[in-house]
């Protein structure tokens, strides 16, 4: 791995203060890498991703982005410092336009820049641009995905934090989801993602945490994660694990 | 007679829209329903009585009882009540705000405010009826026994005026873009770079002046009195619900439908029930639709 630009150190974190959810959690991201964070449900994946947001209270531990302390910034605050966010549910506007999400997501944007980076987003997600005019509440789940990461990407974001981008989509979606978020590295985006379908998670990532009970449990690279039959059966779904005992 | 309560009524109306244009903002972006939104206006007009009081309303301009003094004074409310909304803000909701504080907390502290700035315009300018001018005018026939005032007429245009502005800047700026986009997810609007506390500012003055302008009109039209903008508040609020809470368009047509039911049922209903009847309507359009006429059903 090269030289994190996203680095977060002992993060305590939770939605109250005093009662963290995150104890203590460590995670870096490096620009051109995807990284997934996956483990069961109420391990403070979503939490993680919220206190870099600046989302959540941030009790103690560092964030540092390209060299500089954001340690519990505001949202605003870290979309122009560079990192962007596409939180699970509720991420696009839907009684705005297309158009008028995007222009949202490029609030940080120069006017200059605005048109050009419309151009560059309707490039990308050719189906936003037939649809501009329409709301967003008439898009479809693939559909208002695609919108979320599009409007995260309208400041031009060195890297981007999705919380699970996939869930509640077609298989076929999923790859497509999963595609652009490739694509995305290849412009040296840093990606670090929370992920329920996690096997299909991981085998794009270049590395991947396993969090249980708010704290660091493991983390490796999709080979390690995938082959290691323990993690598989506690972390992954262990389906195959499963289906083999099952079949002896 | 219908004729001259269905222009009676929408005059009334216009002013009540613009007060109901501030009380939606407030339900949307403050999240809250501001009981002191009567006494802000209230201080616009009174404000614009100073400014008058030593500059004059003006030499009429036309059949109008008012020269261009009187729109640099309506200019002067309007900033004076705008700045007066985000200073209140800062006082006391935002306290409040950063305590996580319910939203009942807010209105009666709205409550609170409304008394103060009551109290605050009494010992000002004590308690008498006041008017902006003594001109006299002479209404005039706008169709076969319809007569309104001039003033009116100005009063009706300026209020169309603001409002389509006030949509224009909504609709196709990226400021109220940001507002309508933080009306709908103030989470949101923060990930994608809106500064929230600029926004609630922001908020606060358009509500603060449009209300100044309503308060303005109001004194134009009728007279100044400390309690005209609490009197007027019941009205305001049953347009913002009428038209559905949030909804731009919406708070215009309630306030014109407010407007309209209480001057066309003097023609049916004792004169004394007058300010009962656009409740009576708030709870037939509610039966319906209880997100009122243009509002969305919220989800949770």
């Amino acid at each position: 791995m090269s030289e994190p630009i996203l680095s977060a150190r002992d993060i305590v974190a939770g939605y109250v203060r005093g009662l963290p959810i995150v104890h203590g959690v460590s995670v870096d991201v490096a620009p051109g890498e995807i990284v997934t964070i996956v483990g069961p449900n109420g391990a403070g994946k979503s939490t993680l991703l919220k206190a870099i947001a600046g989302l959540v209270v941030f009790e103690s531990g560092t964030v540092t982005f390209a060299g500089r302390d954001v340690s519990g910034h505001p949202a605003h605050e870290m979309v122009k410092s560079g990192v962007g966010f596409v939180p699970q549910t509720g991420n696009i506007f839907t009684n705005l336009s297309i158009q008028e999400n995007l222009i949202v997501g490029a609030h940080t944007v120069s006017r200059a820049d605005l048109r050009l980076r419309l151009q560059r987003a309707y490039e990308h997600f050719p189906v936003l641009a037939e649809r501009r005019a329409s709301a967003g509440r008439v898009l479809s789940g693939g559909q208002r995905q695609m919108l979320a990461v599009a409007r995260a990407l309208m400041t031009d974001p060195k890297a981007i934090m999705l919380d699970e981008p996939t869930a509640g989509l077609s298989p076929k979606v999923v790859a497509d989801v999963f595609a652009d978020l490739r694509r995305l590295t290849e412009l040296n985006v840093a990606v670090l993602m929370v992920e329920q379908n996690a096997k299909a998670a991981i085998r794009i990532s270049n590395r991947a945490y396993v969090l249980t009970e708010g704290r660091n449990y493991i983390a490796g690279t999709p080979d390690e994660l995938l082959n290691d039959p323990a993690i598989a059966e506690a972390f992954l779904g262990g389906r195959r694990a499963a289906k083999a005992s099952g079949a002896a | 007679m219908i004729g001259q309560a269905i222009a009676d009524g929408i005059l009334t109306g216009a002013i009540i829209a613009l007060g109901a244009i501030g009380i939606s903002l407030s339900l949307q972006i403050l999240r809250f329903a501001n009981f002191g939104h009567g006494d802000i206006l209230t201080l616009g007009a009174y404000s614009a009585l100073t400014f008058t009081a030593v500059a004059t309303a003006g030499v009429p301009i036309g059949p109008v009882s008012f020269g261009w003094q009187f729109l640099v004074a309506i200019l002067i409310a309007a900033i004076v009540a705008g700045s007066a909304a985000i200073l209140i803000d800062a006082i006391v909701y935002n306290r409040l705000r950063s305590r996580n504080a319910h939203r009942l907390t807010m209105i009666f502290a709205s409550f609170g405010v409304a008394l103060v700035l009551r109290n605050l315009v009494l010992l000002i300018w004590g308690p008498d009826v006041h008017y902006y001018s003594r001109e006299l005018q002479i209404a005039v026939e706008i169709l076969p026994n319809v007569r309104v005032m001039p003033d009116q007429i100005v009063v009706l245009g300026l209020t169309f005026a603001v409002v389509i502005f006030f949509y224009l800047v909504l609709r196709l700026t990226r400021i109220g873009m940001a507002m309508r986009a933080m009306a709908e997810s103030p989470t949101l609007a923060g990930i994608c770079g809106v500064e929230i506390r600029k926004m609630i500012r922001i908020a606060w003055f358009i509500a603060g002046a449009l209300a100044a302008m309503a308060g303005t009109f109001l004194g134009l039209t009728v007279q100044l009195r400390p309690e005209m903008g609490f009197n007027l508040l019941l009205a305001v609020f049953a347009a913002a619900i009428l038209g559905g809470s949030g909804s731009l368009f919406g708070a215009v047509i309630g306030g014109l439908l407010v407007g309209l039911a209480e001057n066309l049922s003097v023609l049916v209903v004792p004169a004394g029930y007058k300010t009962a009847m656009p409740f009576l309507l708030l709870m037939l359009v509610l039966y319906i639709r209880p997100y009122g006429l243009f509002g969305t059903p919220e989800r949770h």
